[in-house]
């Protein structure tokens, strides 16, 4: 039993123009320990899945119209979608944390640092107030900041935002969640910054053995952490596998087409010409016919026009790869 | 296939350059209180120096608050500088008021990150275009205009059909094509585009990178390209140049600065950028700079990366480090005599 596992979740949200499908039949698992990435542009579904999973979706308007979410809590599998707002409002801090691209959605501008973490702490782990301000230190020490004791009585807006993240994933590692759900930890940080949240994060996964599933639209990222990936288009999972095999043996034209959009700072690779990929990602309120992706696919055929592929699976030394293509790249 | 700033080579007998920058200084005032009291200086350019010729792109990359962005609006008069000299094809712009800044205008043209925020929301794309050939006199009235801006959009990448769209109606990539149309109609020498492709999705990034790449290959526009993104600033540029606290710490041909980067700042951002490819990942030093850039409101003595350099001496805390050639086209801001890899303890897990 892994510790995370969507099964075929959808999510729906209904707005003034009509229902739209934001993600369509996700099935994707994370293990202890394991850093599992998912990868899209704006639009693509990435970010409804983790708010789904945390019974976090907007509401009215979005809802999960098929497919589960479970949890592997101490060896008893517990669902997470429909769960109930008690249920999840127990799990959540304790067994899974949520950390968001920008730190003040979760940080609250008229608290100071301390007593934001204090909170936490009495209230998930039933510290005392002196105990749960020694363990804040520690936990601001874990992730990075210095002179621990002076931030604690400061307000977020006065850190740096590099600052603000670290203090986000402090709160959301303070009860040694089982899951992390990372969403764009780092996009908008420095990129010495940014290198600095990414070790912060494989550093926890390998003291505590959490499982991450960390939500990204950069490949580089997702070559530096990741153990798997999940490549989102329009709502679907279109490929997925061992992180090596689909960076390195893109088997989705998609896929492909992203990496060969995308400049390496690297001097040993030799600079190529950037392949840009033709038009814009649809809107999932009109989702082309067949194959999302055909309109933009150079490999496009006409049963992509036709037919949306079904998922497929090929074995390799380092697990399954799973994809949604009629016609598959040649490497 | 080469890159298309790279493999260019140099011309043999080089031009005038188009954008001449000596010992620019900016400064904001630091004001306090509800009366605003001036309390101190904030230092955001200091004593940058550059030329850049025709058809070349300049790369200007650093971290946020290093300085570049108001580097570049500087340049275009966005706002004031404190002292030094710029100058655009041979005239000084820091000399010009009224009418004259205003024909000068015309030569400097910006694009910027976010073109939802630089185009009017309740104006056509017709009329953004035409905006600057009516304001500078080019075209009588809009209605005139029609011709010249069709001509534009289809440079661009655009039809005559998005003529009458409002900028909420096109995709993120045709209004950032919107926002270079118009960059385009005065038929400027000199772009600065800050960030172009950032607020873009990864696929559509690519195309508005090439579509700036063959526009400066046919025009022999000169490029001041600014972005937090190495590995964009590696393919579009000719030069580059570091920033770290307002001030240049290195300036080299992209080639060396790439694969001979003498400051140990460079070292540590070429380090830091991640490269989507896991097997040149794993072979990669990962080398991890501690802290976070210092706050330009205290600046630390001498040289402003000492305190996080770790090959700093007793010097550079005392004394700044000039820029000096250390290579071919190649200058660098440090006190050491040759570039050192980062020792094994500043290095990530």
């Amino acid at each position: 039993m892994p510790l995370f596992a969507l099964e075929a979740l959808t999510v729906d949200f209904r707005t003034d123009d009509g229902v739209l499908r934001a993600v369509d039949g996700v099935s994707l698992g994370v293990e202890a320990g394991e850093i599992v990435c998912l990868v899209g542009e704006s639009g693509s579904g990435k970010s409804t899945v983790a708010l789904a999973a945390m019974g976090l979706l907007p509401q009215p308007a979005g809802r999960v119209t098929a497919g589960a979410a479970w949890l592997d809590d101490d060896g008893a599998r517990t669902a997470l979608v429909r769960a109930g707002e008690r249920a999840l409002a127990r799990l959540r801090g304790r067994r899974l944390a949520m950390i968001f691209q920008d730190p003040m959605t979760s940080l609250n501008p008229y608290l100071t640092v301390g007593a934001q973490l204090s909170e936490v702490l009495e209230l998930h782990e039933g510290l005392a107030r002196a105990a749960a301000r020694a363990r804040s230190i520690e936990l601001l020490r874990q992730v990075g900041i210095p002179a621990p004791e002076s931030r604690l009585d400061e307000h977020p807006h006065r850190l740096s935002g590099g600052m603000r993240q670290r203090v986000m994933i402090a709160m959301a590692l303070a009860c040694r969640p089982k899951l992390l759900f990372a969403d764009e930890p780092t996009t908008a940080l420095d990129v010495t910054v940014q290198a600095q949240i990414l070790e912060l994060l494989c550093r926890e996964r390998d003291a505590v053995g959490c499982g991450i599933l960390l939500i990204t639209h950069d490949l580089g990222v997702v070559a530096r952490v990741a153990d798997r990936v999940a490549v989102m288009y329009a709502g679907r999972i279109v490929e997925a596998g061992p992180a090596r095999e689909v960076l390195c043996r893109p088997r989705h034209p998609y896929t492909l087409a992203l990496l060969r959009a995308v400049p390496r700072v690297d001097a040993a690779a030799d600079v190529e010409a950037l392949v840009a990929i033709p038009g814009a990602p649809p809107s999932p309120l009109a989702l082309p016919a067949g194959c999302a992706f055909h309109p933009r696919c150079a490999l496009a055929e006409a049963r992509c026009r036709e037919t949306s592929p079904e998922e497929r699976r090929t074995p390799t030394s380092a697990g399954d790869v799973r994809l949604r293509c009629h016609v598959e790249t040649r490497p | 296939m080469s890159a298309p700033g790279a493999a260019r080579a140099p011309e043999p007998t080089p031009p005038a350059p188009v954008l001449e920058v000596e010992r620019l200084r900016v400064t904001f005032p630091v004001r306090r209180g509800v009366l605003g009291r001036r309390v101190g200086t904030l230092v955001a350019v200091d004593d940058v120096s550059f030329a850049l010729r025709p058809g070349r792109t300049l790369g200007l990359v650093g971290e946020s608050g290093c300085g570049k962005s108001t580097l570049g609006r500087a340049i275009l008069r966005l706002c004031e500088a404190e002292s030094g000299r710029v100058a655009v094809d041979g005239v000084d712009v820091r000399a010009l008021t009224g009418e004259r800044l205003r024909r000068a205008r015309r030569k400097m043209q910006m694009i910027f990150q976010d073109p939802y925020a630089s185009l009017d929301p309740r104006r056509t794309v017709l009329d953004c275009v035409a905006e600057p050939l009516t304001v500078h006199g080019l075209a009588p009235s809009r209605r005139a205009a029609l011709p010249a801006v069709t001509r534009l959009l289809e440079r661009v990448g655009l039809e005559a059909s998005h003529l009458g769209r409002y900028p909420h109606e096109l995709s993120g990539g045709q209004r950032q094509r919107v926002g270079i149309a118009r960059a385009l109609a005065l038929e400027p020498l000199l772009i600065v585009a800050d960030e172009p492709v950032s607020a873009l999705d990864m696929s559509i990034r690519a195309q508005i990178v090439n579509l700036l790449v063959e526009l400066q290959r046919e025009l022999g526009l000169a490029y001041l390209f600014i972005a937090h993104d190495l590995a964009l600033v590696r393919y579009v540029s000719h030069e580059v140049a570091v920033m770290y606290l307002g001030r240049v710490v290195e300036h080299a041909p992209v080639r060396a600065l790439f694969a001979r980067p003498f400051h140990p700042y460079t070292h540590a951002l070429l380090a830091s950028a991640p490269v989507p490819d896991p097997d040149a990942e794993r072979g990669r030093r990962r080398l991890v700079l501690a802290g976070e850039p210092p706050s330009p409101l205290e600046p630390p003595t001498g040289c402003a990366f000492h305190p996080r350099c770790p090959h700093a001496e007793a010097r550079c805390a005392e004394e700044r480090p000039e820029l000096r050639t250390v290579g071919d086209g190649h200058r660098a801001a440090c006190h050491l005599e040759a570039p050192r890899a980062w020792p094994a303890s500043a290095e990530g897990a």
